[in-house]
């Protein structure tokens, strides 16, 4: 039972790790369920808040300050692409994409090499006790708090005014239209604000593992779709609370699914692969139940 | 009162393609009346209604509304001033969301929304006494999505969300046609009654011919993007489909045949 000892002892690492990645996590459920409007950004959003956090960090600048420039440059991000879409016409996933692209780019201009050390500098959480730094298990709670922040935000946000008018734009454009509701404005605020949290959480990681890496945001957004997916699965999507807990929860339970099948033995080589193929099955079942002459019903999405 | 004048739009300009929708369009439409429009399919009118929402740019010519030019405004700033239904009872509404939501959504059109709790126990008492006028018990079902109504449910809910903020032009655009004979009838009664209580200016585009003669005080005919002929409320009175097709002119069996 030599790989069941070595997950229960990463199990508190991933853990942490799961909850930075939560963020994430909430940042492609916000487009893609509330606003129907499927966005790749945070795969260089991601990055982007690590990579503006780690420079500014090895500058000297304080942590608070630092988490916070990068979400905004995730903000930035996020509503470039909802801008791209609305004005040109252009495809919200295509958008996506080209964004991310040339963020890969400004994230390496922003560091100026690939990824910067920085174990050597004050971060968020040796700012707020020396031993945070290290122990993964006293980073839980702080980390769960900041993501239930988060949660608690969003779901006192739609319940106001406002929130429920950002709410209509996602459930039928044309309708929250009539009803008076400025859909760029919601489109490029709500896009906006969850590349921030996708940027927030870049920043969150490189301060937990202690580097930026201008290569981090690769792949992260199948594993937050994943995490979303699984998510969904266990808590349902059926109202606004259920919806926010989804990715939280999701991500718990996919990065320890992960941590396990690595622990089994899994090549991290065919990790693409497994969880590729997973989302696949996942999105693919409910057709796959309505057997073959079953009416395929796509999802109503923005193009 | 709704001002329209010398309003054009064609689609497609200088291409084979090339219609006239709106031909140098001028309507007047007095404070508190109903005016219903016909004709057959492409003459205009729903290009007339969507220019008026602004969800279509127009070439040229003037929308005022009580004196204010409406044109320079967006589709969401008009919906401050008007209400409107469409013929398709999904478009009206949010499929995914609750009654009381949707009508939330509809309370708010005319003012900013603020970060204040959108559904207040005294909102929901209003949206309840609102729903029960329809009689369909949906006022028990405030918390239900609205993707679980019937078509003649949600299209019923879309008239209500349109009305109850009173807005000065209220835009029908067959609002009744994809609806059974019972529902529709249901649906068209509420929109009397709506109109007659809160002294709504109301365009409506109908094709049914029996609505056309029943309801409102004015009937006017588009045909080629234009105002073709129109009925006050005395020459409306007492006048039977025979009578308005051989008035009108119609040629086209379309509107015959769609009542």
């Amino acid at each position: 039972m030599d790989f069941l000892n070595s997950y229960i002892g990463l199990i508190p690492v991933t853990m942490a790790q799961s909850l930075i990645y939560a963020f994430v996590a909430t940042g492609i459920m916000l487009p893609f369920r509330i606003l129907s409007f499927p966005d790749l950004t945070s795969e260089g959003a991601f990055p982007l808040g690590g990579c503006v956090c780690g420079v500014l960090l090895s500058i000297g600048v304080d942590p608070l300050l630092a988490m916070t420039v990068a979400a905004m440059a995730g903000f930035a991000a996020g509503c470039t692409t909802a801008f791209v879409h609305l004005r040109f016409g252009i495809n919200t996933l295509l958008a996506g994409i080209l964004v991310m692209t040339m963020l890969y780019s400004i994230n390496l201009r922003i560091m100026g090499r690939s990824n910067i050390a920085l174990f050597n500098y004050e971060n968020i959480f040796s700012n707020i006790h020396p031993d945070l730094n290290f122990d993964y298990t006293m980073k839980i709670p702080f980390l769960a708090a900041l993501i239930g922040i988060v949660v608690l935000g969003f779901f006192w946000f739609f319940k106001t005014e406002k929130g429920v008018g950002v709410r209509a734009v996602g459930a039928n454009p044309e309708m929250a239209e009539a009803q008076g509701i400025n859909i760029w404005t919601a489109t490029i605020g709500g896009v906006g604000i969850a590349s921030a949290l996708s940027a927030f959480g870049g920043a969150l990681l490189v301060q937990s593992q202690g580097f930026a890496d201008v290569n981090m945001g690769f792949g992260i957004l199948i594993n937050g779709l994943a995490a979303l997916i699984i998510g969904e699965a266990i808590i349902g999507r059926n109202s606004v609370l259920r919806q926010l807990l989804a990715p939280v929860v999701g991500a718990m339970v996919y990065y320890q699914l992960v941590s396990f099948c690595l622990a089994l033995g899994l090549p991290p080589s065919d990790l693409k692969l497994a969880t590729g193929a997973f989302v696949l099955i996942m999105l693919a079942l409910p057709t796959l139940k309505k057997g073959k002459a079953g009416a395929v019903r796509p999802e109503k999405l923005r193009e | 009162m709704l001002s329209i004048k010398q309003l054009c739009k064609t689609f497609y300009p200088g291409t084979p393609d090339e219609k006239t929708a709106l031909d140098h369009v001028d309507l007047e439409l007095d404070t508190g009346s109903f005016c219903v429009v016909i004709g057959s399919n492409g003459a205009g009118k729903s290009t007339l209604l969507n220019a008026i929402s602004g969800k279509l740019p127009v070439d040229g010519g003037t929308i005022a509304l009580d004196g204010e030019d409406i044109g320079p405004l967006p589709v969401h700033q008009r919906a401050r001033l008007l209400a409107r239904v469409f013929q398709d009872p999904m478009i009206g509404t949010a499929p995914g969301m609750s009654i009381e939501e949707n009508l939330l959504l509809a309370e708010l059109r005319a003012s900013r929304r603020s970060l204040k709790f959108g559904l207040t126990a005294a909102r929901r008492r209003l949206f309840r006494d609102r729903l029960a006028l329809l009689g369909l018990g949906l006022e028990d079902r405030l918390d239900a999505r609205v993707e679980l109504l019937s078509g003649g449910q949600r299209q019923a809910l879309s008239l209500i969300m349109a009305v109850s903020t009173n807005p000065r032009l209220l835009l029908l655009d067959e609002h009744t046609a994809a609806l059974d004979p019972r529902t529709a009838g249901l649906v068209m009664e509420a929109t009397v009654r709506a109109v007659a209580e809160f002294g709504l200016t109301t365009l409506m585009v109908t094709h049914n011919m029996h609505h056309a003669i029943e309801y409102g005080d004015r009937l006017i005919m588009m045909e080629a993007g234009r105002i073709k002929l129109g009925l006050g409320a005395e020459e409306k009175r007492g006048l039977t489909v025979e009578e308005l097709v051989a008035r009108f002119q119609i040629a086209d069996d379309k509107i015959l045949l769609s009542d």
